[in-house]
């Protein structure tokens, strides 16, 4: 994970990517107990995002160096990684919000524990769900702090809904 | 052996504990995890065995 965070900070300063956050499993791990996962999912701001080749320029630097793809990721040491642009304002604040976590000695951006549910609650996957109630059981997230961001992306609807089939009693 | 609710609430208690793991360590925890499952996917799949077509055919019946 540590070359990951070292490969996506040289993208950023090589004017590849604009911005980046980790988001998704590995994310939500800083939080909450470990879980299972088979990727690295990355937000990425890149220069010319509404061409349809817009990961391109991520691939090539990526392919200079050595890294292959894998599916519809690219395999930094054991990680699979998956680059996602920034597709909506709320993964824009997201990624813009990050905080920078210390990753043995490395900076590596990471969206937040209210963002990460938010996303998880826009998804509404089973397993986004689970993320929800995770980030709730370890206190990184709270049911205030996520209905107000959720209200603030017009997903009010769906954290009720979340909120009526998990939380109330 | 004790209750199985009581181990049952002691085996989710020291699962919690992994939260106040460093998140290196929970990282490190996953990869040993996608590396299993990269060598499970690796392997070949099992041939499945069927019955020749002359037994499921019915055919071989003297």
């Amino acid at each position: 994970m540590k070359e990951l965070a070292q490969l996506l900070n040289e993208l950023q300063r090589a004017g590849v990517i604009r911005q980046y956050a980790l988001f998704g499993a590995v994310a939500q791990m800083r939080y909450t107990e470990p879980v299972a996962t088979l990727d690295a999912d990355v937000l990425v701001a890149v220069p010319a995002a509404d061409r349809l080749d817009a990961l391109s320029g991520i691939y090539e630097f990526c392919a200079a160096r050595g890294y292959r793809p894998e599916g519809e990721a690219i395999r930094v040491g054991a990680w699979p990684a998956q680059f996602v642009p920034a597709f909506s304002p709320l993964t824009q604040e997201a990624m813009e919000q990050a905080e920078t976590a210390d990753f043995e000695g490395v900076p590596f951006r990471v969206v937040g524990a209210d963002h990460l549910a938010v996303i998880a609650l826009s998804v509404e996957r089973a397993k986004d769900f689970a993320r929800i109630l995770a980030l709730l059981e370890s206190g990184s997230a709270s049911r205030d702090s996520i209905g107000s961001l959720a209200a603030r992306h017009s997903l009010a609807d769906a954290w009720h809904r979340f909120e009526s089939r998990f939380l109330n009693e | 052996m004790s209750d199985p609710k009581q181990m049952l609430k002691r085996q989710a208690q020291w699962q919690k504990n992994r939260q106040s793991l460093t998140w290196p360590e929970k990282l490190r925890l996953a990869e040993r995890v996608l590396e299993s499952v990269r060598q499970w996917r690796a392997r070949p799949s099992p041939v499945l065995r069927r019955p020749a077509d002359h037994v499921r055919n019915g055919t071989d019946v003297k």
